[in-house]
């Protein structure tokens, strides 16, 4: 599936850290624009620090958001770790912690708020509340494959669903020291 | 893929209430939307005279248009004449004045009108000419706007520093690739390293134009922002 | 809204619920898994029919094995998605049951809150309230009474009106009509004036119902 990008996308300029303050700004900010707009559209919830997106299937690279051969310009490391502090500090990633992985991040290109509040909608329709659910059937289960949460990593739903604890709509369940459930009411 | 258990036997349309509950939610919002639209056109239509002679009957619709974020230019209507001539083109005015310092830290102040009129106004139904004339009805309000050409290409200047003979010459440079460096202005205008160097540095202090440190020939290109609605 | 502070219960059915739900959840990890990995080995199948054709296929054993093994695969992952289903009807069946105990709670509770308000509400009781509530009633009417008796002065109009029309029957010797109603006839008007009545046809034609009309009079309505 084609990806659309903003035309600047392709302006060579985009890659190297502007000196003048405010074009830096500005720049930062379209490079949060993007990064939210591609995940997506690719329906990503953590993607690697190094911007490059498989395809979960085949494998294939979809996209390396910080390189762009066509044009033959990519941002270097630093800049690329000055735009992920630039996304941290505006709440629109979070480092995950788990220690999987710590290489990847995790894109809010939907506020963790209009995340927990979609899969309280989904509860709400599909009678699911006031029941056990597991974390997998939420996002994994063939019933859902039309929700907008299906596929979520469960790194990322955890975090949905800790919001949904904070407004004390849900609560988490364990097993053998894991979070494996959630009730929500 | 196949689906197991109870998905397997057929689509369960009930679990696609969620998201069909939202679907549908934004489809009415959108409808209602711009049934109101339509309404408000018509009333506009239906009241013209009025709101054509009474000043404060059109501030008050002015205002209520923005509260409910309908931009009273898509409401405009150039051959039917809605209310008076003259603020249509103030409304484009005050468009131009709000694009021009939302992109004064990406372009320097310094705005091509093609990127006005493909990125804001096409939309509108509103041509080259009516930002033209827009803009000359702006000459009075002293705050530095000033149309000035390149190579045949018109750029409206927003702040109040005027452009050097010298940072022209550069960005008629750049209107042929989309970036200047020093070696092309060596063999074009025959300029030292220091002075290319020096201007360049002052139009990039200035945000006239971005830096480009990855060119596979080495040395850095400067690249003008108005070039960007060229790229595919 | 009150839920501040209180924090959700979690039962030792919820507990329960989890464990089927857990266990459903491996199923399907399996099946997915499984449906994978034929999904793998029929590509590798067809590769080995497109080297070999006909009946070197049949013959070649490495094919026959991975067919034999996909079918194998397949006959597990359908059981396996029977399984599912089997688990499914069990979550469905306990959470059914749940209800249904709700519902009895329910019942019950609703039970007990009836007999507790009867044995408030005995009959005695009511009977009891009932005639005191009448009783009360009639000493309030005698007091009535008793109170317009006592006031100097004010004697019933009624009573009054009674003992004229006594008087007057015995002076006067009038007819036995009604009290009253005599003098209301006297008020009237005569009736000589009075053409013959015509019955009135509402198809008449203006003219002849005009002329009737001053001499019609109230008596038609």
């Amino acid at each position: 599936m084609t990806l659309e990008t903003p035309q600047i996308y392709k302006f060579p300029p985009l890659y190297t850290p502007q000196t003048n303050k405010l074009i830096r700004k500005q720049q930062l900010q379209t490079w949060e624009s993007i990064i939210l707009q591609t995940c997506a559209q690719l329906s990503k919830w953590c993607i690697n620090k190094n911007g490059k997106i498989y395809d979960q299937s085949t494998g294939e690279l979809l996209i390396s958001i910080f390189e762009n051969p066509e044009i033959q310009r990519a941002c270097s490391l630093e800049f690329q770790q000055e735009i992920w502090a630039y996304m941290l500090q505006n709440e629109t990633a979070l480092q995950l912690k788990e220690s999987e992985d710590s290489n990847m991040i995790a894109i809010f290109w939907e506020s963790l708020d209009s995340w927990s509040s979609t899969i309280l909608e989904w509860c709400e329709t599909s009678g699911k509340l006031n029941q056990v659910i597991t974390i997998y059937e939420i996002c994994e289960s063939d019933e859902n494959t039309n929700c907008k949460f299906y596929g979520m990593p469960s790194s990322f739903c955890l975090l949905v669903l800790h919001r949904l604890v904070d407004r004390n709509r849900a609560t988490l369940l364990k097993d053998q020291g894991k979070i494996v459930g959630v009730k929500i009411v | 893929m196949k689906k197991f258990g109870v998905a397997a036997f057929g689509e369960s349309g009930q679990y696609d209430l969620a998201s069909n509950k939202l679907g549908s939610q934004n489809n009415e919002l959108n409808e209602q939307l711009s049934i109101f639209q339509v309404k408000l056109v018509e009333f506009a239509r239906q009241h013209n005279k009025e709101l054509r002679d009474v000043p404060r009957f059109r501030a008050k619709f002015m205002r209520m248009c923005s509260a409910i974020g309908i931009d009273p230019l898509s409401i405009f209507d150039k051959n039917s004449h809605l209310f008076h001539i003259d603020d249509f083109y103030y409304q484009i005015c005050v468009k131009i004045i709000e694009i021009c310092r939302n992109t004064k830290d990406v372009n320097g102040g310094v705005i091509s009108l093609e990127e006005l009129h493909v990125n804001y106004f096409k939309n509108m139904n509103i041509e080259m000419e009516d930002i033209e004339k827009a803009i000359i009805m702006l000459g009075p309000l002293d705050g530095g706007f000033e149309l000035f050409t390149i190579r045949q290409k018109k750029f409206l200047r927003s702040v109040p520093n005027e452009l050097t003979d010298d940072q022209t010459k550069i960005l008629e440079i750049c209107s042929i690739m989309g970036y200047a460096s020093i070696t092309l202005l060596r063999a074009n205008l025959n300029w030292k390293r220091v002075r290319s160097q020096s201007v360049l540095d002052g139009m990039v202090a200035s945000g006239l134009i971005w830096v480009d440190s990855q060119s596979l020939e080495g040395e850095v290109l400067y690249w003008d922002p108005s070039w960007i609605i060229n790229l595919s | 809204m009150g839920q501040q502070g209180s924090r959700i219960k979690v039962t030792e059915s919820d507990k329960a619920m989890l464990q089927l739900k857990m266990a459903k959840d491996e199923l399907h990890r399996y099946s997915r898994r499984t449906e994978n990995l034929i999904g793998v080995e029929r590509a590798e199948l067809r590769t080995l029919c497109i080297k070999l054709k006909g009946k070197q296929l049949k013959q070649d054993n490495r094919a026959r094995l991975l067919l034999k093994r996909i079918h194998y695969q397949e006959r597990l992952l359908e059981q396996c998605s029977d399984q599912i289903i089997n688990l499914e009807t069990m979550v469905q069946s306990i959470e059914f049951k749940l209800i249904e105990k709700k519902f009895i709670d329910g019942l019950q509770k609703g039970n007990q809150l009836l007999k507790k308000l009867n044995v408030e509400l005995n009959l005695e009781k009511v009977e009891s309230i009932m005639d005191t509530a009448a009783e009360q009633i009639e000493i309030q009417r005698e007091i009535d009474d008793a109170l317009s008796n006592a006031v100097v002065g004010s004697t019933i109009n009624d009573e009054v009106d009674r003992e004229l029309e006594q008087l007057d029957r015995e002076v006067n010797g009038t007819k036995e009509t009604a009290p009253g109603v005599q003098d209301r006839l006297d008020q009237l008007p005569s009736t000589k004036e009075l053409g013959e009545l015509k019955a009135s046809e509402p198809e008449k034609e203006n003219g002849e119902s005009q002329k009737e009309t001053p001499k019609e009079e109230p008596l038609l309505a």
